[in-house]
């Protein structure tokens, strides 16, 4: 069974990357943050929705949407040398979304980071070689926790 | 002189005006529809024919006729309108055949027959109209002007004819219209000259000329709209075909699945490239790109995921390379680069880097993930090379390179790539000979107990002297005997050779043969391995097989099965270089292995490097665990022998107890030393 026969009808793909240092220039975390951005705008189009991670110069993405949208976004991103060493960790179908209401929630750390939310960047970053689909559900939860702090 | 006189005096010049106009419309148009009727073949000739006769006819007619109204004669004139119009289709009829004879290959008869026909047929119309003509006076003819019209008629025709014959279908239809223009014109002018009028006395008044202009106009008007449909009939065809013809180019010069360039658009551009180079200095790079794990991809997720990847491959080539570079897809799944103005390695490095890094990530087909990989060879012309041919054939060497190399990626031309890949071939020939002659040798090295030092058996080594290239390093001939499916045969040889060796060896010693993977796939072999014994007479528990790890990779089932058979007869089974593969212990205890070689490279580092020393004692324990046997290769120094013996290696063998002998040796020291022993 493939994504277009499946009952379930979105997609969700979770990859790891690196910036590539040569190109990112003098501010990596700008670079990333304008990455996110220019990704969101995108998936608004697109009806996709994820999340960014970026830290220590490591990125890892999730998109999910309809199959074939999730698709061509990852094929633009593919074609984007930005970032180096994309691997493909997941891509599962999925009833329902995770991200809903996220264009494209950006995680990312910098000097203004508090230490707990780096832990919970590096433990997720940890998590992927392991359990793709049990730092996807920490990547949830810290978006949430991250908007209860917000809130507070 | 009469001619203009008649023209000066006789005539309306406003009508005349108009006729000249319509004359050279006529003619320009005629002449455009005579050249597509002369390029035309087959049926659409014959409707071209058709329609240049008819637009042709229409505006010669036109032309005369109006003419004819603005001519003055002091007389009263009435019209036959049968013979008008007849004398319009002997235009038309007149102009289709000498078109037909025009349209023959052959010259003469094309211009004097076909322009001679187009030439008499205006006289005829020009002349029917003039009977047509009727004025109320003395009508008089003066012959001379007659066969002067005619005559200037059929030449300035067959002029016209040969003309446009010789244009073909260029744009270039000046002369061609004026040609014929003039034979109109002359014709009708001269025509008229030879016609006179002497009015009737007391027959008063002169022709209508309010009445004949409105005439004009309207003939005029119809003949007009007639050319006009010619023309644009002419011009609608031939904005069709160009169109179909880009078409056509486009589905000749591009890849009709990933739309970038094909073979032949890059055999083209390469070819123009090089005479930049050799005209203007331009440098360039030339890139070849091979998939790696296509075929896989074909094989388990189908043809037409394997076709999406190919595109998404062409996609993103477009991506890697600059602007302006061109990629082609010159085989199934192979592209090529032309980048434009490299002139540096590093840059051509760069860019071949970035093919390399785009091509790795993953493709995403219909939910279904394929993963491959480029290898990519490149050249920078006019460093390495200035003409297509030799720039392809290297940039295919430095591929072949590439795709070879235990690390993929990219690889630029170097010389030396050339002399490595003639030496293979040259090679591959000289395998095939000396495997029919048998040529290959085998060389024995001892193998000692390391507690007694005595000897327990020795491991056979292929060894070849090629008789052009003198001594082969079995590194370098196996792996290209395994290509060429060779190795089989080799291996069946020196299994037979050697146990045919070792039956006159002391019954006590034993002897090694290494068994390459592919001969260990073959389902055969425990056949041969018997079929050698029982030829030889040496006893099954007499014989250890040497097998590498990479040989248990992957095809357990055949390997499984074809080791638990020659256990069964008794045969031992080692594994070789232990330590520098996967050294999975779980093949150790799955397969049923007797004997650990450990790899020498871990014995040569002993017993200064600690790693080193960690890992054989290690191995060493788990064998004895295991019960397994071990032995230690490339033992060189007696320090090395100390420690291996030490750490309960069972035993050793390297250059430190003997080098590898030939076979009338290795017979000498055995029998040798149990001499001694018996002494």
């Amino acid at each position: 069974m493939n994504a277009f026969t499946s009952h379930k009808q979105f997609s969700r793909l979770l990859y790891t990357s690196a910036l590539d240092i040569d190109q990112s220039g003098e501010q990596p975390e700008q670079t990333a943050r304008k990455i996110a951005e220019g990704s969101a705008a995108q998936n608004r189009l697109s009806e996709v929705t994820g999340s960014l991670l970026f830290l220590d110069g490591a990125f890892i993405q999730i998109l999910e949407g309809p199959p074939e949208q999730v698709e061509k976004t990852f094929e633009r991103i593919c074609c984007d040398f930005r970032h180096v060493d994309v691997r493909l960790i997941d891509l599962v179908n999925v009833s329902e979304r995770l991200f809903e209401g996220w264009d494209m929630a950006c995680l990312c750390a910098d000097e203004e980071t508090s230490l707990s939310f780096r832990d919970g960047l590096q433990e997720i970053r940890f998590l992927v070689g392991i359990n793709a689909r049990q730092a996807t559900l920490q990547m949830r939860s810290l978006l949430d926790n991250q908007a209860v702090a917000d809130e507070a | 002189m009469r001619v203009l006189t008649c023209l000066y005096h006789e005539h309306n010049l406003w009508i005349v005006a108009l006729a000249a106009a319509m004359c050279l419309v006529g003619s320009l148009t005629s002449v455009k529809l005579f050249q597509r009727t002369f390029t035309e073949t087959g049926a659409s000739r014959y409707q071209w024919c058709f329609l240049s006769a008819f637009t042709a006819g229409s505006a010669i007619w036109a032309t005369h006729f109006i003419a004819m109204l603005g001519y003055r004669p002091d007389v009263p004139v009435t019209l036959d309108g049968t013979l008008t119009v007849i004398s319009a289709l002997t235009a038309i009829v007149g102009i289709a055949l000498g078109l037909l004879a025009a349209c023959s290959r052959n010259r003469f008869i094309a211009v004097f027959t076909g322009g001679g026909i187009i030439g008499l047929s205006i006289a005829s119309m020009h002349y029917l109209g003039m009977f047509a003509y009727r004025a109320d006076g003395i009508v008089r003819w003066l012959p001379e002007y007659v066969i002067a019209s005619l005559i200037l008629s059929v030449s300035l025709s067959s002029l016209a004819v040969d003309r446009v014959r010789k244009i073909g279908m260029s744009n270039n239809i000046g002369l061609p219209s004026g040609l014929f223009a003039a034979a109109i014109v002359t014709l009708h002018f001269t025509g008229m000259a030879a016609f006179s009028v002497i009015p009737l006395h007391g027959v008063q008044g002169g022709a209508d000329s309010e009445a004949f202009a409105a005439l004009a106009t309207a003939v005029a008007t119809v003949a007009l709209i007639i050319i006009g449909a010619g023309i644009s009939t002419h011009m609608l065809e031939r904005r069709t075909r160009s169109k179909s013809q880009k078409q056509l180019q486009y589905i000749a010069l591009h890849d009709a699945l990933t739309e970038v360039a094909n073979r032949r658009a890059f055999a083209e551009a390469l070819k123009v490239e090089c005479e930049k180079l050799e005209n203007h200095g331009r440098p360039f790079a030339l890139l070849m790109i091979d998939l790696d794990r296509f075929k896989p991809v074909n094989d388990t997720l189908g043809h037409p995921v394997g076709d999406i990847v190919l595109q998404k491959v062409a996609w993103r080539l477009r991506y890697a390379v600059r602007r302006g570079d061109m990629v082609a897809r010159i085989g199934g799944d192979e592209f090529a680069v032309i980048a434009y103005g490299i002139t540096s390695e590093d840059a051509a490095s760069a860019l071949a880097g970035r093919v390399v890094e785009i091509l790795g990530r993953p493709f995403i087909v219909q939910g279904q993930v394929a993963e491959i990989g480029a290898s990519v060879g490149i050249i920078l012309a006019p460093d390495h090379g200035s003409d297509p041919e030799t720039l392809v054939q290297y940039t295919d060497i430095a591929l072949y390179t590439a795709k070879r190399a235990d690390q993929r990626g990219y690889r630029l031309f170097e010389p030396l790539m050339q002399e490595i890949i003639q030496r293979r071939r040259f090679l591959e020939t000289d395998i095939r000979r000396a495997c029919m002659r048998e040529d290959f040798k085998i060389a024995y090295q001892p193998i000692i107990d390391s507690t007694t030092g005595a000897y327990t058996g020795a491991e056979a080594l292929l060894r070849w002297t090629c008789p052009e290239r003198g001594e082969v390093e079995p590194s370098e001939f196996i792996p290209i005997a395994e290509e060429l499916g060779l190795i089989s045969r080799i291996g069946a040889g020196v299994l037979k050779q050697a146990c045919l060796d070792a039956a006159s060896w002391p019954k006590h010693l034993d002897l090694a043969v290494n068994i390459s993977p592919v001969q260990l796939l073959d389902p055969r072999l425990p056949q041969t391995v018997m079929q050698a014994l029982e030829d030889s007479g040496l006893p099954a528990t007499r014989l250890e097989l040497e097998i590498t790890e990479t040989a248990l990779l992957g095809n357990d089932e055949i390997v499984m099965r074809t080791l638990t058979q020659l256990r069964e007869y008794g045969i031992r089974i080692s594994l070789d270089d232990f330590g520098t593969g996967y050294s999975s212990l779980s093949y150790l205890h799955r397969f049923p292995i007797t004997r650990i070689k450990i790899d020498k490279s871990f014995v040569q580092r002993l017993p200064t490097d600690a790693g080193s020393a960690s890992i054989v004692r290690a191995i060493a324990q788990l064998g004895e665990s295991l019960q397994m046997k071990i032995t230690a290769e490339g033992i060189e120094t007696d320090e090395q022998m100390a420690f291996i013996t030490e750490h309960g290696c069972n035993d050793v063998q390297g250059f430190l107890i003997s080098r590898p002998v030939n076979a009338a040796n290795i017979g000498d020291l055995f029998h040798g030393e149990k001499n001694r022993a018996a002494a």
